[in-house]
């Protein structure tokens, strides 16, 4: 059977060329009929060979192996279990066909007692080879049948002889049918689970490209979260200084239907390119993608973020006038005429660096849409655009007037405050009554107010960053999330931020006490994210390299070394002395016989196989003379009393005697002759 | 309880906490070691590796290997629970189980017994076949209190261990079940018939080893999982104290005058011993004169009596409790077997042996010929324990007591310490010849020099078979 399910694992993973010569080995010992025999301190010396080559295999996966690593790894160990426990499965198959005590396979275990739970490594071979084979993922059904065959072979021979066997045949062919159904409801379960937990989870993160739902009108303190989602790497302007504070778009909406923002129509286009050539997000916009000096140049001002996506899906953050991306793991990219990039890859750190590039804008154009006003905010929109002038002048002037209005007449405030009874809405309440708020209601306001000076608007969401983190980096945490207006002035969409700025240092100030340990967490976390999806190792490779090896080579050194002594320690302590009179040289009287098919038999005393030794044709004098050694045999064996020296002596010549006597006899034993015996 | 310190309150909780979670985890291990075979355990093992690695039904088929597995053990628990139902029904009071148990064991040295199993009814019935017995012992779990106050002889575990406290929740355990059986299969057990097994039983420490009742398991099919047949049969065994050898010793005194005797109840009136029958000689006392005799033969004819001279020790174990070191009680454990391995060796057909130790009063058995057996001090000695409140002076006077018919003492010490050695002194200072071992559990502590001025040998917990040998 372990050869069976080495060739299973084989046919699965598509390691065919190793599989066959390692059960042919395995499977050899019914034509060889092995005599060896192997002590305990072999026995553990092989599965620390196994434990070596595991250890070693995961090691070296971790160092090849694409991001995302960890998981890769432990996949991969999984799949080549097979070989790593080759040597205990063939030291099961050869050298100890007794099961093993489950200490052979934990190195913690062996310096205490025998566990007593004892188990044939070749049932754990199969076992592993069934795992292994499960990790090439063939999704087709030979897997599950190959799993069922061998877990029913396996039980099959164990089976309780109480039952007919009919029963158990019954048995194993329900669970067949039942195992078959529950794995197809298993997985369909986890998809419709991890999608359903993937939006619970997300919604505070992660941006829905159709709608926002804002907290406008709701009453209380705006709840905020100190985690960090994402670290950015700003370039320098070309003044030397970061332009701050950034805005990281990820959606727009254009149709207000408080409190929430919709967008309508949204439909996501396939964006051209590839891991290697990067993405353009315009035609003819991969500008900095072309290679040499100026690449290096754009390189270096291009915005670079890591970014985590737990099912690897996620929207990406991205500057305004962002033209072209790359560094992403291979991906499908897809964009929205609201400027919304959608990113299906696998979960885990994502890293990309974002082009900013002159010219026309990425984004649809404004519809209808973007210009109209909702019905009932349009009495109070009209009488501040009124009190404004907004109607009439250029585009630019009302952008002024609309900025000046917001940094001179509001303030901001993370309490939300109930609406006022004489004004029919909450925007209109912030707009006319209470001049406070949060960016959401600073962002309506304005897309609004554009809308009523006649330029199209769309409100827009993503994160500010600001805060700088260690080095060169940006930390964008949850309550860096910001809303903004965008509008469409002389043929572009330009991004309209009238949150007065102190807000960053209001939420700023209301950070948690935790915050310092989630900082510390994140930082390892990001740190882990950066070198998963680091491009060039050239530092950090050798030096995890070197770390394996002196990890390996201290591991290697706990297991040969220091359990050696353990058990040598404990070995004297259970008492596993030497038998006394294990030097008795009448062993070799009974090789001798043995050699001649006169073999004694497991437990048959001496003193019955001497009668069966003259049946089977020993002379009758060597019969005497063997019973003679024998009683000095048994004296040095069993008499607690040493033995005198002269009795001793006594023994090895007269083994000696006889033995130069049998070997004299031409035929084997049943011809041996008196003279001889007799000289 | 008052709490004042949060710190206090914090490691009250805790170690609440760990208690019931160890209780539970003892009861679910135990469970789990019974309900589930060699096979299933495997079973489950892998049933949990393929969850871990099909954790994620899209990355690896493993997910498919672990419903099958999952499917698998529900059916064996399904087949087990639905025929359980039927099947005790039929076999209600049909077992009847006997153990042919030993009344001693001797701690650490397994002891093997039979156990018998009838199945009554009609010897037209199905056969039993695939049975395993297990014996279950009774045990109480231990309480908080003495979990907090348990220490583990002879082990140092570091301040998380000491803390979290789960070593010494499984050493306490253990003693607390004072024993291991193996489970045995039994034979195919015909309708109607009896069929024998040897048990196997290991006892921990001296004292007892209580059986509440022996179950009898059947399997599925796949032989997964287990189902029990309980039958109560509460039984014990009384478990002797570890006994050492000793090398052949000469016990230092004279052989005193006995008055009685050997046989000491044997005898009423007269307290000599009767020796034999002799010719009246003048001046012979006419209460001698063998009147039955004299009228047999026509001649006066004497009995003639004989002084009883010979040798009388005491062993004398030492019950008082040992101020600072041997917390975990293994030095006096370690007393009572060295005193139990003297009362096995002495040889109490040429002599008298009293063994003394001072319980709630002072105890005094002897043994000798016509007395008690070495067996009957044994078993005393089974049940012997450390007394809280200081027992030396009361032991010095109960020995003090029988001075004048005592040859020798041997003295057993659980400790050695100033008390012990003022009582050591007095037994000298009053002529007794004595042999003094102090069985100590931290050797370091002391130099071996004070033991050696002392006049005591000193017996190392860990080394008291080495240590016995070179008395």
């Amino acid at each position: 059977m372990v050869g069976a399910a080495l060739l299973f694992w084989g046919w699965q993973t598509g390691w065919l060329p190793l599989a066959v010569p390692l059960a042919i080995a395995i499977e050899a010992r019914v034509l060889w009929r092995p005599t060896l025999t192997l002590d305990l301190q072999g026995v553990n010396r092989f599965a620390d060979l196994s434990s070596l080559a595991l250890i070693a295999l995961g090691a070296w996966l971790l160092v090849t192996l694409e991001a995302p690593r960890a998981g890769r790894t432990v996949i991969g160990m999984a799949q080549w279990l097979p070989l790593t426990l080759a040597p205990l499965a063939l030291v099961q198959a050869y050298l100890v066909r007794a099961p093993l005590d489950v200490s052979v396979l934990f190195v913690t275990l062996r310096a205490r007692r025998p566990t007593g739970m004892r188990v044939d490594m070749g049932f754990v071979y199969v076992i592993a080879c069934v795992l292994g084979a499960s990790t090439a993922n063939v999704r087709n059904e030979m897997f599950y049948a190959g799993a069922a065959v061998f877990a029913s072979w396996s039980l099959w021979n164990l089976r309780s002889r109480r039952y007919h066997r009919t029963v158990a045949f019954a048995m194993l062919m329900v669970a067949s049918v039942l195992g078959y159904g529950g794995h197809l409801a298993l997985n369909q379960f986890q998809g419709a689970l991890s999608e359903w937990v993937g939006e619970l989870l997300d919604r505070s993160v992660d941006a829905n490209p159709f709608r926002t739902h804002s907290q406008i009108g709701q009453i209380g303190a705006l709840k905020l979260s100190d985690r960090i989602v994402m670290r950015v790497h700003v370039p320098a302007g070309p003044s030397g200084e970061q332009p701050l504070p950034l805005l990281l778009h990820r959606a727009s909406y254009n149709v207000f239907f408080s409190p929430s923002w919709i967008a309508r129509p949204v439909n996501f286009d396939a964006l051209p390119g590839d891991a290697e050539q990067g993405w353009s997000l315009r035609a003819g916009g991969s500008a900095a993608g072309a290679g040499g000096a100026a690449a290096e140049r754009a390189r270096e001002r291009a915005v670079e973020v890591i970014d985590y996506a737990r099912n690897g899906k996620t929207i990406l953050a991205l500057p305004t006038g962002t033209v072209f991306l790359d560094g992403l793991p291979p991906a499908e990219l897809r964009r929205s005429g609201f400027g919304s990039t959608n990113v299906d890859t696998a979960p885990g750190f994502l890293r990309y660096r974002a082009y900013r590039g002159e010219g026309a804008s990425v984004e649809s154009p404004p519809a209808d849409a973007d210009y109209a006003v909702p019905a009932r905010e349009r009495e109070t929109l009209g009488a501040v655009a009124a009190e404004l002038g907004l109607h009439g002048p250029a585009p630019r002037e009302a952008r002024r007037r609309i900025e000046r209005f917001f940094a001179e007449k509001f303030r901001y405030t993370t309490w939300l405050q109930a609406s006022s009874p004489q004004v029919p809405t909450a925007l209109g309440t912030f707009l006319t009554r209470t001049r406070a708020g949060h960016c959401e209601y600073f962002a309506s306001a304005t897309v609004l107010l554009l809308r009523e000076a006649g330029i199209a608007a769309r409100y827009a969401t993503g994160f500010s960053v600001q805060e700088r983190g260690s080095g060169e980096e940006f930390v964008v945490r949850e309550r860096h999330a910001h809303a903004w207006a965008r509008a469409w002035i002389y043929g572009a969409w330009v991004d309209i931020d009238t949150t007065p700025p102190q807000w960053f240092a209001v939420e700023g100030g209301e950070a948690g006490l935790t915050q310092w340990f989630t900082d510390a967490w994140s930082w390892l976390r990001f740190a882990w994210g950066r070198y998963q999806t680091s491009d060039d190792d050239t530092v950090s490779r050798p030096l995890l390299i070197g770390l394996l090896v002196v990890l390996f080579a201290w591991l290697a050194w706990r297991i040969f070394r220091g359990p050696g002594k353990r058990v040598q320690a404990f070995a004297g302590a259970q008492g596993a002395a030497p038998v006394a009179g294990a030097d008795s040289e009448f062993y070799r009287i009974e090789k001798l016989l043995a050699a001649r098919n006169l073999a004694r038999d497991a437990a048959e005393p001496l003193t019955a196989w001497l009668p069966r030794l003259a049946k089977g044709g020993l002379e009758p004098d060597g019969i005497d003379e063997l019973r003679a050694i024998v009683r000095l045999h048994y004296r040095l064996r069993f008499d607690p009393e040493p033995m005198a020296p002269e009795l001793r002596a006594e023994l090895r010549s007269r083994v000696e005697r006889w033995l130069q006597w049998a070997q004299a006899s031409p035929q084997g034993a049943g011809t041996m002759r008196k003279t001889t015996l007799n000289e | 309880m008052r709490i004042q310190d949060p710190l206090m309150a914090f490691r009250a909780i805790t170690r609440w906490l760990f208690y019931y979670s160890y209780r539970r985890l003892s009861r679910f291990t135990h469970w789990s070691e019974r309900r589930l075979t060699g096979v299933g355990r495997v079973a489950v093992t892998a049933t949990v590796a393929f969850a871990l690695f099909g954790i994620d039904t899209e990355q690896t088929t493993a997910y498919q290997g672990f419903t099958f597995l999952v499917s698998l053990l529900l059916l064996s628990v399904l087949f087990l629970s639905v025929t359980s139902v039927t099947y005790r029904r039929r076999n209600r009071g049909r077992f009847a189980v006997r153990r042919d148990l030993p009344r001693f064991a001797t701690a650490g040295e397994p002891l093997e017994y039979r156990v018998r199993v009838r199945k009554t009814g009609s010897a037209s019935g199905r056969a039993e076949r695939g049975l395993t017995l297990y014996e279950d012992l009774a045990f109480d779990w231990p309480t908080r209190a003495e979990l907090s106050r348990a220490k583990e002889p002879g082990v140092k575990r570091n301040k998380i261990d000491e803390f979290m406290g789960f070593y010494a929740w499984t050493w306490l355990l253990a003693e607390r079940r004072n024993g291991t059986v193996e489970a045995r299969d039994l034979p195919v057990l015909p309708a109607g018939g009896e069929v024998a097994v040897n048990v196997r039983l290991t006892p921990r420490r001296r004292g007892a080893v209580r059986f509440a009742g022996v179950s009898l398991a059947r399997t599925d099919p796949l032989r997964l999982c287990r189902a029990f047949v309980r039958n109560a049969l509460p039984q014990s065994v009384l478990v002797l104290p570890r006994r050492y050898r000793l090398a052949p010793i000469t016990l230092a005194g004279h052989r005193r005058y006995q008055p009685g005797g050997v046989a000491l109840a044997s005898w009423a009136g007269d307290s000599e011993e009767f020796f034999g029958l002799r010719d009246y000689r003048p001046g012979d006392p006419l209460q001698r004169m063998h009147w039955k005799s004299f009228a047999r033969l026509g001649q006066p004819i004497v009995k003639e009596f004989q002084t009883e001279f010979f040798e009388r020790h005491a062993l004398a174990l030492d019950t008082a409790p040992a101020h600072g070191g041997d917390a975990g009680g293994q030095a006096f454990e370690e007393a009572v077997s060295v005193a139990a391995s003297f009362v096995y060796t002495l040889d109490t057909q040429e002599c008298l042996l009293d063994m003394l130790f001072a319980g709630e009063e002072a105890h005094v058995y002897t043994a000798g010929r016509g007395l008690l057996r070495a067996e009957h001090l044994l078993e005393v000695l089974a049940g012997v324990q450390r007394q809280e409140r200081d027992t030396l002076q009361q032991l010095e006077r109960a020995v003090l007591e029988r001075r004048g018919e005592l040859s020798g003492c041997i003295l057993v010490l659980g400790a050695w310490d100033e008390g012990r050695r003022r009582l050591v002194e007095a037994l000298r200072s009053a002529g007794l010849q004595l042999l003094v071992l102090a069985v100590v559990d931290d050797a370091a502590a002391i130099d071996p020099a004070v033991y050696a001025a002392a006049g005591v040998h000193r017996v190392r917990v860990g080394h008291v078979q080495e240590d016995l040998l070179s008395l």
